[in-house]
C-alpha cells in the first residue's frame, strides 16, 4: 500500500500514527453537492449546458455521464476532470470565436451584484456568511439524511441570508474576493437543496429519507 | 494546517504565494513570504509540493495549529516528505507500481 499510495500515508507519519497497528479517529467529511450528488446538467459532447455560452467541467459538471449516481475519488474522477476540462475549454473557445465572427462589437455585462454594488447596508462579513452556510450544509441530519421537511427548513434560512446579503454594501478591495466566494457558497447551497427537493428519489449519494430507495426513476439535477 | 516557512531554507521564489488556492501567504520584498492567513489553510499540501527546497511544513491536523518546531520536523525526517513520497521524479523512477509521476514530465 505504501508503494501504490505513498501520499496517503504522509499525514499518518506526521501524526505519529501507525495505521496498520493503531486505531485512529475518523471524521466523515460530507461534500454535499459535488460528485454523486449533483453538478450542472450537460447537453452535448462539448460540455455545453442549457445556458448558451456556459460550459461546465470537473466537479461543477454532472458526473452521471461517467459514474451514474455514485462516485468517489480516484482514477475515473481524475480522468473526468482532465477530459471534461479539455472538452469544455474547446467548446467555450469555439463559442467565443463564433460570437466574435457574428458581431464585431459584442458587449459583455457583469451580472454579479452581491458585495460589488452598494446595497445600502453594512459590508458583508465573509467568515460569518461561510459559517451560516456551513450550519445548514454540514450537519448530516440535514444534508446526508435528506427529507422534504429538513431541506425546506434549511432553504428558508438560506433564502433569508440571500435576501440579507443582497442588501450588503460594496466590499473593500481586500475583502471582495472572500465576499464573492462566500456569496457563491450561499448560492450553491440554495441550488443544491432546491435540486435535492426536486429529485424525488433515493439513488447514489442522494438519499431522501422520506422517499424509498429506487433505481427505476431517475432525475438529472 | 501550514505550520512554518523555514527562513533558513527559503529561496524567496514565492511559488507558494502563487500556488496556494486559499491565498494563505503574503510575499515580502527581499524576504521569505509570511503566513498571513493561517486559518484559511485547507491542508492540501500543494505549497509543499511546489516548494523546490522543502522550506514549508503542513501538519496533518486540518482544523488546529499544531505549533510543531522546525527542529523537531527535521529531526523526525518529515520536512519535504510529502513531495518525496510519490511526486519527486527521482523517487518515482524507482517505483514501478505507480508510473503516475510521468504525467509531470515534459
Amino acid at each position: 500500500m505504501r508503494t501504490s499510495q505513498p501520499n496517503f500515508f504522509v499525514p499518518f507519519d506526521r501524526a505519529g500514527i501507525d495505521p496498520f497497528r493503531q486505531r485512529f479517529a475518523v471524521t466523515l467529511r460530507l461534500e454535499g453537492t459535488v460528485r454523486g450528488t449533483g453538478g450542472v446538467h450537460l447537453v452535448d459532447e462539448t460540455c455545453a449546458t442549457t445556458v448558451s455560452g456556459l460550459y461546465a467541467a470537473g466537479d461543477a459538471a454532472t458526473r452521471q455521464l461517467v459514474c451514474g449516481g455514485f462516485t468517489g475519488g480516484g482514477s475515473h474522477n481524475a480522468a473526468w476532470a482532465m477530459s471534461s476540462g479539455f472538452w469544455a475549454g474547446a467548446g467555450a473557445a469555439d463559442y467565443a470565436s463564433q460570437i466574435r465572427r457574428a458581431s464585431s462589437s459584442s458587449l459583455a455585462y457583469s451580472s454579479g451584484g452581491i458585495a460589488l454594488h452598494d446595497g445600502g447596508a453594512a459590508e458583508l462579513d465573509p467568515a460569518n456568511l461561510v459559517r451560516a452556510v456551513q450550519d445548514e450544509v454540514l450537519p448530516y441530519t440535514k444534508n446526508y439524511f435528506r427529507s422534504a421537511e429538513g431541506l425546506g427548513d434549511a432553504l428558508e434560512r438560506l433564502d433569508g441570508h440571500w435576501r440579507e446579503v443582497r442588501l450588503a454594501g460594496a466590499s473593500s478591495a481586500d475583502n471582495v474576493v472572500k465576499a464573492r466566494e462566500a456569496a457563491a457558497m450561499l448560492a450553491t447551497s440554495r441550488w443544491m437543496y432546491r435540486s435535492a427537493l426536486a429529485r424525488t428519489e433515493s439513488r447514489g449519494m442522494h438519499r431522501r429519507d422520506d422517499l424509498a430507495r429506487s433505481i427505476r426513476h431517475s432525475a438529472i439535477t | 494546517m501550514i505550520e512554518f516557512v523555514s527562513e533558513a531554507r527559503c529561496i524567496t521564489c514565492n511559488k507558494c504565494v502563487q500556488i496556494c488556492p486559499m491565498n494563505v501567504f503574503s510575499a515580502v520584498k527581499n524576504a521569505p513570504p509570511v503566513i498571513a492567513r493561517q486559518e484559511d489553510c485547507q491542508t492540501c499540501f500543494i505549497c509543499e509540493l511546489y516548494c523546490p527546497v522543502d522550506a514549508l511544513y503542513v501538519a496533518p491536523d486540518a482544523d488546529h495549529v499544531s505549533q510543531v518546531s522546525e527542529q523537531r520536523v527535521i529531526a523526525d525526517g518529515l520536512l519535504g516528505s510529502y513531495r518525496q513520497n510519490g511526486w519527486a521524479i527521482a523517487v518515482g523512477a524507482d517505483r514501478p507500481m505507480d508510473q503516475s509521476f510521468r504525467l509531470g514530465n515534459d
